[in-house]
């Protein structure tokens, strides 16, 4: 099923098959998860936002049409959710989005806001940084640096998933990438 | 170009989507501050670029199919769905009720032009005087006013007796003011700010129970 077409799944899903559907899970699983991980910081909760997504879509299969990428569906819904995330956990507190790997992993990065990496480790610390400083940034421009950088999506995909025109993706793009390069300054990164 | 746009278009040029990537390529090789800008955003993308993925748990493909194979939770179908729009249309006729209600509680009974004599002659008066005051020559050129001297203002101010001089001047006017025909030729004689003016002092008429 690897070259079949992301619609004709969703079709023969639509017809009730589940291993159409299935394939679409395994093909779209990880850069959801990793775009999910990228809005809300913690994996655990980046794998619950990214389920519940799939679940999401595949309730409203049967209402699908192919009018735009299916990608854009997905990540359209998956861009909902984080949204809902981070407007939820921001009214009862930031403390579970800060944190930026799996919650049972013993290499979480330390977040303090007077860390100052050791510059011969500079490769990892470097990575540490660029995600401490995405998760300055606000969920808008978050959102579009994080589908345009880590998924590699191009504008017009981009409006569609965030719901906007082009221009307005190209305008907070750049907006996203000067405050980014403000927040790793300020995180003592100002040498990237 | 600003500042803020030539970001945009560093950033979409860097990106691939500049709507004139020749310019833009030809700008960053001669523009020393717009290279500087360019290559700062280069190396900040590569780097975000090269943030590892997460490892997805390898039960998550398992969960999700046991997700999708659940039963959808009960009042998520039709009913779940409807509610909203439900409301909103609720909530617009709730306001447009009570638009409604309000409009026809606080209107006046009738218009202005329903009657002259609901109007206010006072102020209608005030404008008359203020318009023969500032502009005496309008009803000249209609061909109905008196000559300013007999309003006594040569000096351009009104006199005391102003507003008494205009009801005689209406009065003598070679209109039958019962005449509705007579009327509209008098006021189609008229323009806009004349007509309102000769309207003001008909009330007045009206008010006083003048008629000719």
């Amino acid at each position: 099923m690897t070259g079949v077409p992301d619609w004709e799944l969703v079709a023969r899903a639509q017809a009730g098959d589940m291993h159409s559907f299935a394939e679409l899970v395994r093909r779209y699983q990880d850069p959801v998860v990793h775009f999910c991980q990228r809005m809300v910081g913690s994996v655990d909760d980046a794998e619950d936002i990214a389920q519940e997504s799939f679940v999401r879509v595949y309730r409203y299969l049967n209402r699908l049409r192919p009018e735009a990428k299916f990608s854009t569906v997905l990540f359209g819904m998956a861009r909902n959710l984080t949204l809902n995330f981070i407007r939820d956990t921001g009214r009862r507190g930031r403390g579970k989005t800060r944190s930026l790997t799996r919650e049972d992993q013993s290499q979480t990065v330390v977040l303090d806001e007077a860390y100052r990496p050791d510059r011969s480790a500079r490769l990892s610390e470097i990575e540490s940084l660029i995600e401490q400083a995405l998760t300055r940034l606000s969920p808008e421009h978050r959102e579009v640096l994080v589908l345009r950088e880590v998924q590699g999506l191009d504008y017009e995909t981009i409006a569609g998933i965030v719901k906007c025109r082009v221009g307005t993706v190209k305008s907070r793009l750049a907006r996203a990438r000067d405050q980014l390069r403000a927040r790793l300054v300020e995180l003592g990164g100002d040498e990237l | 170009m600003n500042g803020k746009r030539l970001r945009e278009e560093l950033s979409a040029f860097l990106d691939g989507e500049a709507a004139d990537p020749d310019r833009m390529a030809r700008l960053v090789r001669e523009d020393a501050e717009a290279r500087r800008v360019y290559d700062e955003m280069r190396r900040t993308s590569a780097q975000v670029k090269r943030l590892q993925p997460p490892t997805v748990d390898p039960s998550f493909h398992t969960r999700v199919m046991a997700g999708v194979r659940e039963p959808e939770p009960v009042g998520y179908g039709w009913i779940h769905r409807a509610l909203i729009p439900a409301a909103v249309a609720l909530t617009v006729l709730m306001v447009a009720g009570l638009f409604v209600y309000s409009r026809d509680a606080f209107a006046p009974t009738s218009g202005p032009e329903g009657s002259w004599a609901e109007m206010d002659p006072g102020a209608l008066m005030a404008a008359l005087e203020t318009k023969l005051t500032e502009s005496p020559e309008a009803f000249e050129a209609a061909g109905i006013a008196p000559t300013s001297g007999s309003f006594g203002l040569e000096s351009g101010e009104p006199s005391d007796d102003l507003r008494e001089s205009a009801l005689d001047w209406v009065a003598g006017l070679p209109v039958d003011y019962s005449n509705e025909t007579d009327l509209d030729t008098l006021l189609g004689s008229l323009n806009e700010e004349e007509e309102e003016t000769l309207r003001a002092m008909l009330v007045d008429y009206a008010e006083r129970g003048w008629t000719t």
